[in-house]
């Protein structure tokens, strides 16, 4: 017996070595103390029965219990600590599972003092061997009973782990499994009197063949090289971390569980939505229902600017049973926005090409019969209409194509300074009138183009008989305010209904893309435009731009 | 060397070239054990059981597994420390740290296998010889590593505290040597068993010195502090001189007390006066490792001494 015993603390120090190299892999501490209070059982075993008085029989069986009480608070965080399920292994956790083994230890030290542990101790020959026997009282059978649940519930993680589809988890937590059935199964059989162990609890024994399996799980199945622990957090990460918005229903249309990109556009919080039925939080995405389960449906909270492609997928159990549904919510706010621009872009380019066109073909029938200067120059002014229609086309695609991709910064100065040489060179009869701001703002480049055709449109499109554009620029915060006023007829209410409407409206028939550039051009660079507009005093346009850096 | 392609004019005879073959082949046939037998920390096992061994003959005491525990012990700390000074030891040890290197995973392994089997033999001789066995593993964990990571910074570890590092390595391997022999068997604590455990306690810290002459460079740059790093060599050698003058009057005052007996006084004398012959040989050659092994080796003489005439009875 004492040779077992010999060996059961040589494979559990030598385990505890190898695990504390692991450090700090999941479980490597908790299967340390395992161990450590294995060995220490088993060298109080070996002591006791070295013991010639029952005095110390009986010191050493009470200070046995230090070990035996650790042994379930550490098996227990093992399998939770190994099969991913931190969440339980706080120190607020760990400070729960140990009242028990703490009261059995303090009991156990203090054993002279009452009858809690044992109510009875004598030395009893058997076998011309002097052993210990001790009668149980109340609390053996209450931390007993607290280590086989201890047991129980760490083994639970463990044969979720046996049917993994990963080879090593499988063999890993066979190994396991077996190191804890063993001593489970030996403690039985001394508890029922079926083993003749002389009196000496040969569970610290069976422990020799936990070690062993915990070795074979260290060594043939790379327990600490590959574990299952990263496989529950990283389910729960990647639902938290998608992109999509995720909400979790159950089969009566309650929310179970939801991710921060479904609770931004629910517009709710999960204290609000969790565990309420849908059709309370979101009316709108609920009424989608069947739609959704038709195939891919959009939603639009309301009051929000944002658009969602819905998909729904079912969840099953083992038996294929569906308890409960996913569904997923997509942001395709700029993917719809982007389409609707290019819709607007296809009409508008599609009608002036067509209106054009008629001109120049009136006109150029007209020439083939009749020499007529003017005709001809209506024609060549419907021409180079068109061929400016091709740039302001191309610069449009332009923008949403630099949408797609990461932009440089720009200094505003430099910005405004090109645009007005530009324009004061095209049109000199215009008086230009600007006051820079002593600070330098680096802005996005898009608003090069955005402010090119702000000035431009002031320039061209004024027909005052003193025609004046003048540029202010004023820092607000984080942002710097450009402001373009000239005294012009003003803008048609056709054309501004764009800016009034964002992105959603279609431009009216007859407008030009220099306002579309505008507008579109500052949503793209994150910044927001306002075109005030009358016939008597003029247009003013205020641009307020993201400030990227200052100097 | 000039090889011979190089004085093509001068021919070697035919038998010194067989000769020097055959002393090349034995070095390499036999260069894989040496190396096991001085890297691993396989010689310092088989001195630490020698000098259980010597203590039980000394302490008149049966000889028992407390010598295996002794060697066992041994070969995992030394070897444990070896692994975890990696870093360090490339300068000071280079050929010894190229070969823990290499066989590093099998290494812990082995002295993981070392401590388990140490610990359980241990176990056989009663609590006290199990405490003494966890205790240099305790004191390695101190001495050696940063594993409290709650330590404010800057707090150092045992082996770069100035003095307390040797102490501490002689108190723990004293007790090892000299303790486990004795709880073994249940023996009572002598004043004999009380010089013995001295002179073992002196001894060994002027062993663990010896090698920080080599190593003084090495542990000045990476802020160990050592005899040899904090008073330099000279002083360093006088000072081990008066701890083996102080050992040998120890010695003398317990025989002329009748402590020990005449035998007993002479045998560790030897051993003393080996240690003085390293001390004398300190910063006088150029091979200091050997002289670090020579240190460890000093109780050998008196352990032939002691148990060879026995093996004849």
């Amino acid at each position: 017996m004492k040779m077992v015993l010999v060996a059961t603390i040589a494979v559990g120090v030598t385990g505890g070595l190898l695990a504390w190299k692991e450090r700090p892999e999941p479980g490597a501490d908790p299967l340390i103390l395992l161990l450590a209070g294995q060995c220490w059982w088993s060298a109080t075993l070996i002591f006791r029965i070295d013991a010639a008085t029952l005095s110390s029989k009986v010191f050493w069986v009470d200070v046995s219990w230090i070990g035996v009480a650790i042994i379930p608070i550490a098996w227990l965080l093992f399998s939770l600590e190994y099969a991913g399920y931190t969440e339980y292994t706080a120190r607020k956790h760990i400070l729960l599972y140990s009242i028990v083994p703490a009261i059995t230890v303090f009991l156990g030290l203090t054993s002279h003092s009452h009858q809690l542990l044992y109510t009875n101790s004598v030395i009893i020959q058997e076998h011309g061997i002097a052993t210990l026997n001790r009668t149980p009282g109340v609390w053996f059978w209450i931390i007993a009973g607290y280590t086989y649940l201890l047991g129980l519930l760490g083994a639970l993680p463990l044969l979720k782990l046996v049917t993994s589809q990963v080879d090593p988890f499988r063999g890993q937590s066979l190994a396991l499994l077996l190191g804890l059935l063993a001593p489970w199964v030996t403690n039985v059989l001394f508890l029922r009197g079926s083993l003749p162990s002389a009196g000496v609890d040969p569970t610290p024994i069976a422990f020799a063949v936990s070690g062993l399996a915990y070795l074979g799980a260290l060594t043939r199945f790379q327990l600490f090289g590959a574990n299952p622990t990263p496989i529950r957090h990283a389910r729960n990460s990647l639902f938290q971390q998608m992109q999509q918005g995720a909400l979790v229903l159950d089969t009566h249309d309650h929310i179970v569980d939801m991710n921060d990109q479904a609770t931004t556009a629910l517009q709710t919080t999960p204290n609000e939505a969790l565990g309420r039925p849908l059709e309370q939080i979101s009316p709108d995405l609920s009424a989608l229902g069947s739609a959704t389960q038709a195939g891919q449906t959009i939603y639009r909270p309301q009051g929000a600017s944002q658009s969602y492609d819905v998909s729904e997928s079912l969840v099953t159990d083992i038996h294929d049973r569906t308890i409960g549904r996913v569904i997923t919510l997509h942001d395709v706010s700029n993917l719809l926005r982007d389409q609707q621009r290019l819709e607007v872009l296809h009409r508008v380019f599609r009608h002036n090409i067509r209106t054009n066109v008629q001109v120049i073909l009136g006109n150029a029938a007209y020439l083939a019969t009749h020499n007529s200067e003017s005709k001809a120059a209506t024609l060549q002014e419907h021409a180079v209409e068109i061929n400016e229609l091709g740039e302001k086309v191309r610069s449009v695609i332009d923008i949403f194509e630099q949408s797609r991709e990461e932009r440089d910064t720009l200094s505003l100065n430099s910005i405004l300074d090109e645009c007005l040489d530009s324009t004061s060179e095209a049109y000199p009869e215009v008086t230009f009138e600007y006051a820079p701001e002593q600070t330098d703002f680096a802005v996005d480049c898009l608003f090069d183009v955005v402010c090119l055709n702000i000035i431009q449109n002031a320039a061209q499109h004024n027909t005052s008989p003193d025609p004046v554009v003048s540029i202010k620029v004023e820092r607000d915060g984080e942002y710097v305010q450009v402001t373009v006023r000239d005294n012009g007829p003003g803008i048609d209410s056709n054309e501004l209904a764009l800016v009034e409407h964002g992105s959603e409206t279609p431009l009216k028939h007859g407008s030009g893309f220099g306002l579309a550039l505008v507008v579109w051009g500052t949503d793209i660079a994150g910044g927001t435009v306002d075109i005030e507009s009358s016939e008597t005093t003029g247009t003013t346009v205020s641009l307020r731009i993201p400030i990227l850096s200052s100097g | 060397m000039p090889t011979d392609a190089q004085n093509p004019g001068k021919q070697p005879d035919i038998e010194s070239v067989r000769n020097r073959s055959l002393i090349t082949k034995l070095a390499t046939l036999t260069r894989p054990v040496r190396n096991i037998f001085l890297y691993s920390s396989v010689y310092l096992a088989v001195i630490a059981m020698a000098e259980a061994v010597l203590v039980s003959e000394l302490l008149a005491l049966p000889l028992t597994p407390a010598p295996i525990v002794a060697g066992l012990l041994t070969f995992a700390v030394y070897g444990n420390d070896r692994l975890a000074d990696l870093e360090t030891d490339a300068k000071t040890s280079p050929a010894r740290t190229a070969f823990v290197r290499r066989y590093q995973n099998g290494f812990y392994v082995l002295a993981a296998i070392a401590y388990g089997l140490a610990v359980a033999l241990s176990a056989l001789g009663g609590p006290i010889s199990f405490g003494l066995s966890l205790l240099p593993g305790v004191c390695w964990i101190l001495y050696a590593c940063d594993w409290i990571p709650t330590l404010p910074s800057g707090t150092q570890r045992l082996k770069e505290v100035f003095l307390l590092n040797s102490t501490l390595v002689a108190v723990v391997w004293a007790l090892v040597i000299v303790c486990l022999p004795i709880t073994y068997v249940g023996a009572p604590a002598s004043p004999a068993v009380g010089v013995v455990f001295l002179f073992f306690v002196l001894a060994t810290f002027v062993n663990t010195e010896i090698p920080n002459v080599r190593d003084k460079e090495g542990d000045s740059e990476i802020g160990v502090r050592t005899l040899p790093v904090v008073v330099g060599v000279r002083w360093t050698k006088y000072i081990l001189y008066g701890i083996t003058g102080l050992t040998a009057v120890l010695l003398g005052v317990a025989f002329v007390a009748n402590i020990i007996n005449l035998r007993e006084a002479l045998v560790l004398l030897l051993s003393l006066l080996f240690l003085n012959g390293v001390i004398f040989c300190l910063n006088r050659t150029e091979n200091d490792s050997a002289l670090a092994v020579a240190a460890e080796c000093t109780r050998l003489p008196a352990f032939v001494v002691v148990v060879f005439p026995l093996l004849g009875q």
